[in-house]
């Protein structure tokens, strides 16, 4: 049984909050939000969290071999250049390869992850357990993501509120607090269009969501899921989930506050509150579940040490 | 010589099914519209609510099919065809000095939330119902049954089209919920983990009501022309729709849901204010949730009928929607 999975993990929200009535026109409509966070800087925001995830775990910049740079938002990939110019070259200014001169992580290779929508940090960590397990020169990759919506744009996406946040976390081979024990995705891309399918999505969320985890399960040596981690979007979403999955509802953790739904830090966020509330216990099986436009399904299975 | 049978219903989803099995009589059937003459078939020209006044009154058998099948109607609408109708017809039955028979044809959705084995036998206990159709057809068969007349009520399943060609004269739930599905719309649905669907033809009604004209006994009875025990569970159904579906799109097969998740789901839908999805699940609501009850209904004739092999019967009617462009 290999020992690969998440050593450590950092998350942020946005630095300012945004109570509801300034975000939406009809607040009565998300009861459940008392706003949004949001950061003018996702760059910055991102640069922090992967520095608490490096400090918390005691490892400097040459000790990662991989950098993931994970965000659904095209324009957050690219970060603008010093010269203010805006030119062919301007479009080759990556945010990774600047995180990576700021991180100082000389040794790292980096890899950009894109088009997964909310689903993009599970695929990075997925891929970063399957690279660590390929190459065994590869010890340490840092995943580090996260989305921010323009200033101005609206924060109402399906019923939900969109926050700002980042998210960042070291996959290892050894060390680790959370075991990556297995994860599957389905992608379908007849959803592409996401403007034009807006009710065929959500009709479809449900069974996608009820499939991509029944797969799952059968990848586990035992079925038994002992905690799920829920993700910042409408409660009544995961109520309906954890029914079809099968799982009582008192294994779901919830948000203590509802910080709305972040795009790539949702799951990781809450993992941090059920660490704070002493809900993991030594080898429980987690199962994160989240759905990205494009439109992708994921979970993934974590196993808390022993 | 032939008898005398008296037919309502005949321009409608079971007509074709109610004509061939009034082949051995000499029938004449009230009609609201008489354009459409049919073969050895006499018509009177008018509505139920005239029977009475136009009607010539030698009939030995009557069959009244007439009904407003539509789940979603006003009560109204459907207590002036499916109640005053049959009351209607009653009247009209006191006036027949011949009549040895009054067969209505009814509906299996009578026992609304009912569960279990189901026997051939009138529904005293009103049940709940799920739509006004079922209050109204169950309202029917109690005054039928009160009436003292020779009743013979036969309740009918979902019929989903012709085995020939898989069409159908009119689509109704059964159809509309087979679209949905198809365009993925219609993707969680309220059922019990066992309940079944109880599909049959045309055809199937038409030898099961040929084998009961043919009958001599006269006694008042129910009985369920449907697949009983045959009837195939909802699960397979869709898995078997789910392999022609994914041909043309790649929607999930519905999630099967308990009535609280469904629920919930609802609630979701409705804060989408999406008209045509909220209409989806108006119609689930009225249609489908009735599955959430399972029922197996007993059947004593029907054994008797020659049944249609369901999945042939479903990929028929499949692809006549689909060539009729309506999926």
């Amino acid at each position: 049984m290999h020992s690969i999975g998440i050593r450590r993990h950092a998350t942020r929200l946005g630095e300012k909050f945004v109570a509801l009535e300034n975000l939406v026109s009809e607040p009565e409509k998300f009861q459940e939000f008392s706003g949004a966070w949001v950061t003018e800087d996702i760059q910055s925001l991102l640069l922090r969290t992967a520095t608490d995830a490096l400090q918390a775990d005691g490892l400097s910049g040459n000790d990662i071999d991989c950098l993931f740079w994970v965000s659904a938002i095209p324009e957050n990939h690219v970060r603008q250049s010093k010269t203010g110019q805006r030119s062919v070259l301007s479009n080759f200014c990556y945010s990774a390869s600047w995180l990576q001169s700021e991180l100082r992580l000389r040794r790292a290779s980096v890899i950009g992850v894109a088009q997964q929508g909310c689903a993009g940090f599970f695929s990075a960590v997925r891929l970063a357990r399957d690279v660590i397990a390929a190459e065994p020169g590869i010890n340490h990759i840092l995943v580090v993501g996260g989305d921010a919506l323009a200033g101005g744009a609206s924060r109402e996406v399906l019923f939900n509120i969109v926050s700002d946040a980042a998210c960042a976390l070291i996959v290892s081979r050894e060390g680790c607090r959370y075991r990556y024990v297995a994860g599957h995705q389905i992608a379908k891309g007849s959803f592409w269009d996401v403007c034009s399918k807006p009710a065929e999505i959500v009709a479809s969320y449900f069974p996608s969501a009820r499939t991509v985890v029944q797969t799952l399960r059968k990848q586990l040596a035992h079925d038994e899921i002992d905690l799920v981690i829920s993700s910042g979007i409408r409660r009544s979403s995961w109520e309906i989930l954890m029914n079809l999955w099968d799982i009582p509802i008192d294994r779901c953790v919830f948000p203590q506050v509802p910080f709305g739904h972040t795009i790539q830090a949702d799951s990781f966020l809450i993992l941090k509150e059920a660490e704070a509330a002493a809900r993991i216990q030594a080898g429980a099986k987690i199962l994160l579940f989240t759905f990205g436009f494009g439109s992708t399904w994921s979970a993934i299975v974590l196993e808390a040490a022993r | 010589m032939k008898k005398r049978l008296f037919l309502t219903g005949v321009t409608g989803n079971l007509g074709y099914a109610i004509r061939s099995a009034a082949a051995d009589f000499d029938a004449t059937a009230l009609v609201r519209n008489p354009s459409g003459l049919f073969d050895q078939i006499t018509t009177v020209s008018g509505d139920l609510a005239q029977v009475s006044r136009i009607a010539p009154r030698d009939f030995n058998v009557i069959l009244h099919a007439a009904a407003d099948t539509r789940f979603t109607a006003p009560r109204a609408e459907l207590w002036r065809t499916n109640v005053e109708g049959v009351r209607e017809m009653i009247a009209f039955a006191r006036t027949c000095p011949r009549l040895e028979r009054f067969i209505y044809l009814s509906t299996t959705c009578v026992w609304g939330d009912a569960r279990g084995r189901i026997a051939e036998i009138a529904c005293t206990t009103r049940p709940g119902f799920h739509n006004d159709y079922e209050l109204t057809k169950w309202e029917a068969e109690r005054m039928l049954m009160e009436s003292q007349l020779p009743v013979q009520i036969v309740r009918i399943p979902i019929v989903i089209g012709n085995e020939g060609d898989g069409s159908i004269f009119r689509n109704g739930a059964i159809h509309l919920s087979l679209k949905w599905i198809a365009r993925g719309l219609l993707s969680v649905i309220p059922a019990h983990p066992n309940a079944r669907l109880d599909l049959v033809s045309v055809d199937f009604v038409g030898r099961g009501l040929a084998q009961i004209l043919s009958l001599k006994d006269s006694r008042r009875s129910v009985i369920h022309l449907s697949l009983g025990d045959h009837a195939p569970p909802l699960t397979e159904v869709l898995e078997f729709l789910m392999r022609w579906i994914r041909k043309t799109e790649e929607p999930n097969p519905p999630a099967i849901v308990d009535l609280a998740t469904y629920r919930l789901f609802k609630d979701l839908i409705a804060q989408t204010g999406d008209a045509l999805f909220t209409q989806i699940y108006q119609m689930a609501d009225v249609f489908l949730s009735s599955l959430v009850y399972p029922k197996v209904f007993n059947t004593s004739l029907a054994e008797n009928v020659q049944r249609p092999a369901w999945r042939q019967l479903c990929r028929k009617v499949f692809q006549y929607h689909l060539k009729h462009e309506y999926i």
